[in-house]
């Protein structure tokens, strides 16, 4: 039996390795482009949160105006998060002040097939913070 | 040389290029989609800023003749401020004509590992501008 014959058919293992590694791996890369889509539609809704959030009088009243609209905003865009988890951070708490940073954290967990045709087992938390600094002139005049 | 001689062993060295070029595909797509996630977030920052200038317009001067007063160095301290405070450099414009002010917001970040592919770190910016306008703005007004 000659060399040539001894090797007949072993490309073919190969060929269809290569073949699954290379779908597999551009499977993946069509998953991590749309997740900095995903992740900036988090970080606006964690922008327009903050926002929402500064304009509120109490803490409470900050963190449920945060909530609020950030679900809004990713529901409007389409992003569906198996969770989000909202946490509004004011140092100090209590009644929210001239001029104070309120801090809006969006953590959402996203399945691959939510956001891509490609179904790989993976699913992936996406987080984003935005700090808004209320207004310096709150229910005052400049100087008041 | 026959055909077969000729590809003798070319499958491994071609499934190896292929994923090296797949695993540089994929260090370009994340840190590629990193660095337009910081640059919408730079943009997002320029907005508020922008916005915060609101807080500067002479109130009184506004209600005795309608007229939108701000102090240019006043405006450049306050978003620089903000901004500061937020991570960011501010480069801001006055235009005193249009009554707007535009803010470009810019911060310094690592390229990550496409370092490994000789890029540097890169600067983000994005910008964003107020416009002061009385009165109901329709879409399309200006």
């Amino acid at each position: 039996m000659s060399r040539w014959s001894q090797q007949d058919g072993s490309a073919a293992f190969p060929t269809i390795v290569a073949v699954l590694l290379l779908m597999f791996g551009l499977g993946w890369v069509v998953y991590m482009a749309r997740v900095p889509a995903v992740a900036g539609e988090i970080q606006t809704a964690a922008a327009t949160a903050a926002r929402a959030g500064a304009q509120a009088s109490t803490v409470t009243e900050a963190s449920r105006l945060a909530e609020q609209v950030a679900r809004g905003h990713l529901s409007q865009q389409g992003i569906p998060c198996r969770s989000l988890n909202v946490d509004v951070a004011v140092p100090g708490g209590g009644t929210l002040q001239n001029d104070q940073p309120v801090t809006v954290r969006l953590d959402c967990v996203v399945h691959s097939s939510d956001i891509t045709w490609v179904r790989l087992p993976t699913r992936q938390r996406i987080g984003a913070e935005f700090t808004v600094y209320t207004d310096r002139y709150r229910g005052q005049l400049p100087g008041g | 040389m026959s055909t077969l001689r000729d590809e003798d062993g070319y499958v491994q060295p071609l499934t190896a290029w292929l994923m090296v070029v797949v695993l540089a595909l994929m260090a370009w797509m994340y840190e590629g989609g990193r660095l337009l996630v910081e640059a919408r977030h730079a943009a997002l920052v320029a907005d508020i800023g922008a916005r915060a200038v609101t807080q500067l317009i002479d109130e009184g001067g506004l209600r005795v003749d309608g007229a939108t007063r701000l102090d240019e160095s006043e405006v450049r301290a306050e978003v620089a401020r903000y901004l500061g405070n937020l991570g960011y450099q501010a480069q801001t414009t006055v235009d005193v004509d249009n009554r707007a002010v535009t803010v470009v917001a810019s911060r310094s970040t690592s390229a990550g590992a496409l370092r490994a592919l000789g890029v540097g770190d890169r600067t983000i910016r994005g910008s964003a501008t107020a416009v002061s306008e009385q009165g109901v703005i329709e879409p399309g007004d200006r």
